[in-house]
């Protein structure tokens, strides 16, 4: 019966003894994280501030001087003119395969096999006008 | 023992019972006032003594450029502070220190070597030599880091930020305005201490961290108030000027792009600055703007219907109103004179004649739509209304009606008329002008949307005094203000300045307002250059400092000339 109450007290005991050994562990842990944040906090507003300190105007424009940077001394603005863009697609256009890739190609051979010739020969395929078209279209280009 | 002192020693019996009795009710009100009545009182000063909480300092919110350039931010720089009587020994303790805090160690010492509480040994130290000294654990000193406003692009923009005073405070501009959003949530870092004073591990503890004050992001383009006030600083120089305001609008929306002023000052180091140069000028300083006012008289006169562009008039080089002679700037009479013509040439005789034509009553109805005599709602510190006499007011005589109509004796801020030529330049609109784009909080974004005021004159009015305005710079007297190329609407003035008896008959403010491309405008610029040496008009100091700054403004926007623009679209 002693030996029994001796191993409970003992048992009790290494419990408590555990349990306020991680919770001083835990506590010390938190005090260091909440530190290490602090720190980072303070760190990150430094950082912030020398990365604004490096792209300030007036540094800029200093340093970019010696390497021949400046204002445009002029600047041109071209327009050009541009009928393709401008020209209505038409549904069957897009729809057609483009026979650029596999699938495309595929169904050219098939379209050659059964019918003699390629439907969207003489078409523009769907990439083929929209490559062209971005080539093409109206746009400013400026020249400095 | 007789009865006759046994009836004496139960007196004396009862008188102490009654003492007693008195005692106990004494004590026990004294128990039940500490215990109940101040028990909270007590419990906090007990806490006290074995539980210290540290107030963590927050960080002022950042402000941003409209592409997220940094104006204004918070970095923590130490102090550093010693308890003499915790030191080991302050010989010993100032030599460690010294190199550290670049200071001669006799100095240190001698602060040391005090019966003092606490000592200051040193403020602002940069956060590496900060967090140094903090790691040394150097028995009996301390170093606090603490939030402190820098502003990383210096003089740039100064007046429109304004500055943060040595107790967090924010003073005037943005820093003013929206101090209460911008200074954020101390936290807190508490814990259980032991006798001597170090902190207990298992004991109990709190960690509140600080929030962090919302970023605004601002309507101001770094890139464009850079022009804005290198382009100040040289017309200032090279007309010999006293000072001078630019600012740069969006038209449509009222949003600020840019807003200058000079003289300049640093408000990182705001102390060393005398105080008169912390106002904006742009707001919160009044002038008689001269005759930039003339497109609102116009714009009055036409929305009325009273006269079109064509309707003519006899210029006979001067006109009485109210017993005032009122002549040209030029002193010239032009004769049968349209009223495009009136202003394109700036006609003082034409403007009086078209506000004395519609009268006093619907010319300062206008007046006050075009937004003038009230402050404009912007969302700066310090900004005033201007004053604008009307009939009614003590001070206001008939005269005024025909020198009000070419910008004299009425007083405006340079905002206020920016604003109200923007109202002409977007189809009527008055806009309130902003500087917040946007308030960046931890859960989430507040975008602020452009406001309308109200529709001060017709869009076909706006259209009319557009094309006169046009006119006016390809032939008129703001041609100086024209950029090959590109249509640009804008109105020139001398503004003289009011003196006790009349006017300064020495200087000037030369001025501009004006807003390209005129059919679809991307920008409104006002330009005031205050007390110029070279030349007092408008048209001859402002409008050259406009033409730069629009050309300028048009390569870095991406505006191509009308011919391309137009062929595009």
């Amino acid at each position: 019966m002693l030996a029994v109450l001796f191993i409970l007290a003992s048992l009790i005991g290494w419990f408590y003894l555990t349990q306020a050994s991680e919770v001083t562990t835990t506590a010390l842990r938190l005090q260091r994280l909440a530190s290490e944040r602090e720190h980072l906090r303070r760190e990150s507003a430094e950082i912030r501030y020398r990365i604004a300190e490096l792209e300030n105007l007036s540094r800029i424009r200093e340093r970019a001087r010696p390497l021949g940077l400046g204002p445009p001394q002029e600047v041109e603005y071209l327009y050009i003119e541009s009928e393709i863009s401008s020209a209505p697609v038409e549904e069957d256009d897009l729809l057609s395969p483009s026979g650029d890739d596999l699938w495309g190609r595929v169904l050219s051979f098939l379209q050659v096999l059964l019918f003699g010739q390629a439907k969207s020969e003489g078409t523009r395929g769907a990439s083929d006008l929209t490559r062209e078209s971005m080539g093409n279209e109206s746009e400013v280009e400026i020249k400095r | 023992m007789t009865s006759e002192s046994r009836q004496r020693s139960h007196r004396r019996l009862a008188v102490l019972a009654a003492v007693f009795f008195a005692f106990s009710l004494i004590l026990l009100g004294r128990i039940i006032y500490w215990q109940v009545v101040r028990r909270q009182e007590l419990l906090e000063l007990a806490e006290l003594e074995h539980y210290q909480t540290r107030v963590i300092p927050p960080q002022r919110g950042a402000i941003l450029d409209r592409r997220g350039s940094l104006l204004a931010t918070d970095i923590f720089q130490y102090e550093i502070f010693a308890t003499p009587r915790d030191l080991l020994d302050p010989r010993w303790t100032a030599e460690q220190l010294a190199p550290l805090l670049e200071r001669p160690p006799e100095a240190l010492w001698a602060l040391l070597d005090r019966e003092d509480l606490s000592v200051t040994l040193a403020k602002q130290i940069p956060l590496n030599v900060g967090e140094k000294i903090a790691s040394r654990g150097l028995p009996g000193v301390g170093a606090i880091p603490l939030p402190q406003r820098i502003y990383p692009e210096k003089e740039l923009a100064c007046h429109l930020l304004g500055f943060v005073g040595a107790e967090g405070d924010g003073f005037y501009g943005l820093e003013e305005y929206y101090d209460d959003i911008l200074r954020g949530e101390p936290g807190s870092r508490g814990g259980e201490r032991d006798p001597s004073g170090l902190q207990m591990i298992a004991g109990y503890g709190s960690y509140v961290p600080a929030q962090e004050g919302p970023a605004l992001a601002l309507t101001l383009d770094r890139t464009i108030q850079g022009l804005v006030e290198e382009n100040l600083e040289r017309a200032i120089e090279e007309y010999g000027a006293q000072g001078g305001t630019i600012i740069v609008m969006d038209p449509w929306t009222g949003a600020i792009l840019a807003m200058a002023s000079y003289p300049r000052y640093d408000p990182n180091r705001f102390y060393e600055t005398s105080e008169e140069l912390f106002v904006n000028p742009a707001l919160s300083e009044v002038y008689e703007p001269g005759s930039v006012f003339k497109p609102v008289t116009i714009g009055a006169a036409l929305d009325t219907g009273e006269v079109t562009p064509e309707t003519t008039y006899n210029d006979t080089g001067s006109i009485l109103v109210g017993g005032q002679v009122i002549a040209n700037w030029d002193w010239g009479a032009r004769g049968e004179t349209t009223v495009s013509e009136l202003l394109r040439y700036s006609l003082n005789v034409g403007a009086a004649t078209m506000s004395t034509k519609i009268g006093a009553e619907k010319f300062y109805r206008y007046v006050q739509r075009f937004g003038f005599g009230e402050p404009t709602g912007v969302d700066l510190a310090g900004e005033v209304s201007g004053i604008v006499k009307t009939p009614g007011d003590a001070q206001w005589h008939e005269c005024d009606l025909g020198t009000n109509s070419f910008g004299q004796g009425i007083s405006v801020t340079p905002l206020q008329m920016i604003n109200g030529m923007a109202a002409i330049a977007n189809g009527g609109l008055l806009m309130k002008p902003y500087i917040v784009q946007r308030i960046v909080r931890e859960e989430g974004v507040v975008e602020i949307e452009p406001v309308v005021r109200r529709q001060v004159i017709s869009p076909e009015t706006a259209r009319q005094l557009t094309q006169i305005l046009v006119e006016g710079v390809k032939q008129g007297v703001a041609e100086l203000a024209y950029v090959e190329g590109y249509s640009i609407a804008a109105k020139t003035g001398t503004a003289q300045i009011p003196i006790p008896g009349g006017y300064d008959p020495t200087w000037t403010i030369a001025s501009i307002v004006g807003w390209a491309p005129a059919d679809d405008p991307r920008f409104i610029i006002l330009v005031n250059i205050d007390k110029p040496q070279a030349a007092p008009w408008g048209a001859t100091v402002a409008a050259p400092v406009f033409k730069s700054l629009a050309q300028q403004l048009f390569d870095y926007l991406g505006i191509p000339p009308d011919e391309v623009r137009l062929a595009r679209e």
